[in-house]
């Protein structure tokens, strides 16, 4: 072991994100263990050595549905979620060469909600042959490409000769979320019962309606954008020095802001599907991890995939305690956590933010 | 050899850059000086691809610069942009070893980052936040960071470029020094250097050749003592002053004795 070079945090950084790990692995225990059924630890430990064992003859049907057919997919799908919106988050704030930037605020996540009312809404009528054609994955493909739109459209307006102005960015976000929110509320406002009904189901959002099937559809997506991250973060350090000192390091900058783009697109869209909308992870997770470790994409990236699945799947166990056995919307818990984030960064970007 | 033929740059009707033809040569320290607004930047945006518009010919060792990929144009010359700022708590080492090539080790870049440093006079900064330091600090840090990029001024007998825009812009008098020198001694181990100076005085000291750029067209070209004249100093800076000889090899002017023409 070398001595530590000052100003290297790498070193740091692979400490903290084995640390993350570990709380990963913990938190996801605990949170099989966590529910109305009252199921006690000791019960759930059983079930699963059970289940490792492949003993499955001697769990009980409830147990099984409980542990198996719920806790576990909802843990899964927390984790991938989380890891997704907290990648997200990330590499639109590198992309923007902005702490602010956060699907949720920006508009991403209303864009890719109004690709998912779409088909629900418009499924059964003339988008009916799309629907047939893509099958159960339209739900996901739609809130991606409405996603992907707006963060193209974000883009476009909020940059010029590459500079990225964050006051354009801030405000065409809003104006975008609410274009499309407005759309999102019309469709509502003329569907019939039968739609509205799967609407609420939808909007209502968090982790209660996880499926294996849902697993299984999220995660070549989610697994995806994983495999971006190699790929772009020394690109994406290269981009906080601005477009053009990237390209003077030799890197390649329209593909690698198509490819961050597309990505991140990706991730809100599948999140927003499953999970509905989701905000605040995407700007507190990295946030808090460049103060610990540094912004190096290479080392944040990773980490803040941890840190996203583990936040969202403890925010998930406070749902569905505090008030049980009824059940919190998810957002109200990373709202209450990530609000105020938020403004301390506003507060001590005061100076540097002019609009 | 960077090789720049009739090169014309246009927002919208105007002409920015007009049919400007130069050459910069490894071993050299060359220096571009001129007016505001008489187009420096934008030779300098031209020549290291920055700026795609462009017509006319730009070659780098005998390759159209258009042909070369961004990585390989990134082996060959690095850029020392005039200011920029990080959005994030970047550390120094850091942001200097964004200049090093992924090739090498990671205790050959550390090495590397901690050797740069120590030549822009920064020698124990690496631990600093960027965005902390002074406004000629932060230069220096980027010029730390350009220098790892291209760390040996020739490659395989392949000489390497320094494209630096205004690199004394912010420094005290003794960075101003240091920071001309280390270019000379780049240019001086077989690579090329470009700079864009306002300060005369420095482009008559270090520079082997001056390049006067004025409204778009290059007004003068050629040694210190050829370019820097009277004449030239009147019709190009619009100022009369006296232009000096005293020192032993370069020419010199004194502010003093200048008054608007």
């Amino acid at each position: 072991m070398t001595a530590p070079v000052a100003g290297d945090r790498r070193g740091r950084a692979r400490v903290v994100t084995a640390s993350l790990v570990v709380l990963l692995v913990a938190v996801s225990v605990i949170s099989l263990c966590v529910g109305p059924s009252g199921m006690s630890t000791a019960e759930v430990a059983g079930l699963l050595s059970d289940a490792i064992a492949g003993r499955f003859d001697a769990i009980s049907t409830v147990n099984h549905v409980i542990l198996f057919d719920i806790r576990v997919p909802r843990t899964l799908l927390g984790a991938l979620v989380g890891a997704a919106l907290a990648l997200a988050g990330a590499m639109m704030q590198g992309l923007f060469r902005n702490p602010l930037a956060d699907p949720g605020l920006v508009g991403v996540s209303a864009g890719a909600a109004l690709g998912a009312v779409l088909v629900i809404v418009l499924g059964g009528a003339f988008l009916a042959p799309v629907m047939d054609f893509l099958g159960i994955g339209a739900l996901p493909i739609a809130a991606f490409f409405g996603g992907l739109g707006t963060t193209l459209l974000l883009y476009a307006i909020a940059t010029r000769r590459g500079q990225t102005s964050v006051g354009t960015m801030l405000l065409a976000g809003i104006a975008l979320g609410a274009i499309a929110g407005a759309i999102t509320a019309y469709l509502v406002f003329r569907s019939d019962d039968f739609q509205l009904r799967e609407l609420t189901f939808w909007s209502m959002g968090g982790l209660g309606g996880a499926t294996w099937h849902k697993i299984l559809l999220a995660t070549p997506f989610i697994v995806g954008v994983f495999l971006a991250m190699p790929f772009t973060a020394r690109g994406l350090d290269a981009l906080v020095l601005g477009e053009a000192e990237a390209r003077h390091l030799g890197f390649n900058t329209q593909f690698l802001k198509s490819l961050i783009i597309l990505v991140v697109a990706l991730a809100v869209g599948v999140s927003v599907a499953f999970a509905g909308i989701i905000g605040f992870v995407g700007i507190v997770v990295p946030h808090v991890l460049r103060l610990v470790i540094g912004p190096e994409h290479r080392t944040l990236l990773p980490a803040t995939a941890l840190l996203g699945a583990t936040l969202l799947i403890v925010a998930d166990m406070i749902c569905r305690t505090i008030v049980a056995p009824a059940e919190l919307p998810i957002g109200i818990v990373t709202a209450t956590i990530g609000a105020p984030f938020f403004l301390s960064i506003l507060l001590r970007k005061r100076g540097v933010i002019d609009l | 050899m960077l090789e720049v033929e009739a090169l014309t740059v246009r927002a919208g009707q105007r002409a920015i850059l007009d049919n400007v033809s130069l050459t910069v040569a490894p071993g050299e320290l060359t220096a571009v000086v001129g007016p505001n607004g008489a187009g420096k930047s934008t030779i300098l945006k031209a020549v290291t691809g920055e700026l795609r518009a462009a017509q006319g010919i730009i070659k780098l060792d005998g390759k159209s610069l258009a042909a070369y990929r961004p990585y390989e144009l990134a082996q060959r010359r690095a850029v020392l942009p005039q200011a920029s700022s990080l959005a994030f708590p970047f550390t120094v080492h850091e942001v200097v070893r964004l200049g090093t090539s992924g090739a090498l080790s990671p205790a050959d870049r550390a090495a590397r980052v901690a050797a740069a440093l120590i030549r822009v006079d920064l020698n124990g900064f690496g631990g600093r936040f960027f965005q902390e330091l002074s406004g000629g600090e932060q230069q220096r840090v980027h010029l730390a960071r350009v220098l790892c990029q291209v760390w040996e001024p020739i490659v395989d007998g392949v000489p390497r470029y320094l494209f630096l825009d205004e690199p004394t812009a912010s420094l005290d008098l003794r960075h101003q020094l240091l920071t001309l020198d280390t270019a000379r001694n780049f240019a001086r181990a077989g690579g090329g250097v470009i700079a864009i100076l306002h300060d005369l005085n420095l482009a008559a000291l270090y520079a082997d050749k001056i390049i006067v750029v004025s409204a778009g067209r290059i007004a003068a070209s050629g040694t210190p003592r050829e370019v820097l004249t009277d004449a030239m100093m009147r019709a190009v800076f619009g100022v009369s002053v006296h232009v000096g000889g005293v020192p032993a090899d370069a020419p010199f002017i004194l502010p003093h004795s200048a008054h608007a023409a």
